[in-house]
């Protein structure tokens, strides 16, 4: 699956996306646990969930939704625009 | 009409416009947010604004959407920068159009307030003493709680 990274997010991790393969769906906080095994980047990155939005195939979802290979997942800061 | 765009706008030209496209419409209301020149006691030089562009637009058509749904509007206009602006220079232009001040002015709250807490953008100030991005505030998320 695509993962891609916004604003503080992707400057910490250095990167603005990613591929994962998934061999089979899983919750995004299991997904999460995945990555953080990965680099201490995503340790620190996913440290504070509430400093952490997600979304798939670009609409809001929580920590608990089912993503799939085929989806789009992002991580982004609470938005700050207006 | 929803644009993003990179340049600056000209927050009398598009007023004048919108205008005069609506030119039968009781009320017009408008929001202009703006860089200012100070932030936590820091000096700032330009502030950097990044986007999803994918779910930009279509965080604020929802927004939109409920507008629609709950005022009478005639019609809208937002305009949202991205990349780098400098100071004083233009972030955002909302502007509604109603046959009645109180839809024109309660919608463009709420459209402003649920902008802040929606839209994908994410806000980095440029001082002199470094790059910082923006927190979101906690009052801009309790002020969506209560509508």
């Amino acid at each position: 699956m695509k993962v891609i990274y916004f604003a503080s997010i992707k400057e910490t991790l250095g990167i603005s996306e990613e591929k994962i393969i998934l061999k089979k769906p899983c919750t995004i906080l299991e997904l999460i646990e995945i990555l953080i095994k990965k680099d201490k980047k995503y340790k620190f990155v996913f440290s504070n969930l509430a400093k952490v939005k997600c979304a798939v195939n670009s609409s809001y979802v929580d920590f608990n939704t089912v993503v799939y290979d085929k989806d789009e997942l992002a991580f982004f800061p609470p938005v700050t625009g207006g | 009409m929803i644009k993003i765009q990179k340049k600056n706008f000209d927050y009398a030209e598009e007023s004048k416009k919108f205008s005069k496209k609506n030119k039968y419409s009781g009320s017009i209301s408008s929001f202009l947010g703006k860089v200012r020149k100070e932030s936590n006691n820091k000096l700032i030089e330009s502030i950097e604004i990044e986007h999803y562009p994918k779910m930009t637009k279509k965080e604020i058509k929802t927004i939109i959407d409920y507008v629609i749904s709950n005022w009478e509007i005639d019609d809208f206009l937002i305009i949202h920068r991205f990349g780098k602006i400098d100071v004083a220079e233009n972030i955002v232009l909302i502007l509604i159009a109603s046959k009645h001040r109180k839809d024109s002015l309660d919608s463009l709250e709420y459209v402003i307030d649920w902008l802040k807490v929606k839209a994908t953008f994410w806000k980095k100030e440029i001082t002199k003493k470094g790059e910082f991005w923006v927190d979101q505030k906690e009052s801009d998320t309790k002020k969506i709680k209560k509508l």
